[in-house]
């Protein structure tokens, strides 16, 4: 079962379409957030980092399977669309991250592949 | 120009050269994982009792104008303590005794309009040559995801597509384009 409680189909497009405004998504770049030193790495500024990364993962990963959660505070979820969602609460950067790592772009998603750390 | 670089170590290459002239066994991968796309930890098992471990994990690099993690490959004998702590599934795989082990490694040239070139080095692939069969482990085509790609007898090539790896290099409104390069070397 995935994390959502509902029986609808989660693609990375709606999960990430439905993201509070605070997480900076632009449905026309499929970027969360600010650049960072790539445009594949973003960067959300918050007063809570980890709290931020937490409700972030929990709605990009909505609907979707639990592949890894190990006593690091790294989860991976993999979404029916085959996109892994992967949260990463201690990283060597020193601030928790959500990677979002796309397979496919079905039903013409403009969701890119990313890194969001949050500082 | 500028350099990242996410290359095997000297003690990881020992650990993998020491395999020559063993059998493999079997791949042991954490439990429920997809035992061709494990997440983080591949277990090669040998026919003298012995076992490596090969490691997809992210490291601290300088990378464009700030530092980022990037993961790469590393190796070394198998503490089968941590069994006591995580289950693992045993896949049994076409058994084949050592010849050789090659190391892919991927040079990526990054041109911008807003930093100086920039190079990136990573050892992308583990093939490990049998007398029968071939094992290829390969990074993902994105440089911050611990997935490992596993095959038996597999193409390296299909694995990990370099257009889809420059694919990803490319991203940016200020990136000019990316070259990649593959090199082969034994070791």
């Amino acid at each position: 079962m995935g994390t959502g409680s509902d029986n609808k189909y989660h693609s990375v497009r709606r999960n990430a379409e439905s993201a509070p405004a605070k997480f900076g998504y632009n449905s026309n770049s499929g970027l969360f957030g600010n650049n960072g030193n790539h445009e594949g790495i973003r960067e959300i500024k918050t007063d809570n980092p980890i709290k931020d990364a937490r409700e972030l993962f929990a709605i990009i990963a909505n609907g979707g399977w639990k592949r890894l959660k190990n006593d690091s505070g790294m989860e991976v979820y993999v979404l029916p669309d085959n996109t892994y969602i992967t949260l990463r609460i201690h990283t060597k950067s020193g601030s928790p991250a959500v990677d979002i790592n796309i397979n496919s772009n079905p039903y013409g998603s403009k969701v890119k592949t990313q890194k969001i750390h949050f500082i | 120009m500028t350099k990242a670089s996410r290359q095997l170590s000297e003690d990881s290459k020992k650990v993998l050269h020491s395999t020559i002239g063993k059998r493999i066994e079997c791949f042991r991968v954490i439990k429920d994982h997809e035992k061709t796309r494990p997440i983080g930890l591949v277990v090669v098992d040998f026919d003298d009792g012995s076992s490596i471990e090969i490691r997809n994990s992210e490291d601290l690099v300088p990378f464009f104008d700030g530092k980022e993690e990037l993961n790469g490959f590393s190796c070394k004998e198998f503490d089968d303590r941590i069994l006591e702590r995580i289950p693992f599934d045993k896949n049994k795989v076409p058994t084949s005794t050592i010849k050789s082990i090659d190391l892919i490694t991927d040079k990526i040239v990054v041109h911008s309009n807003k930093f100086e070139d920039y190079i990136i080095i990573i050892d992308a692939g583990i093939i490990i040559n049998g007398d029968k069969h071939s094992y290829i482990f390969a990074l993902d085509k994105v440089f911050f995801f611990e997935q490992i790609l596993c095959s038996v007898d597999g193409n390296f090539e299909e694995m990990r597509p370099l257009g889809e790896v420059k694919k990803y290099w490319e991203m940016g409104d200020h990136i000019i384009d990316a070259e990649i390069t593959r090199a082969s070397e034994q070791i």
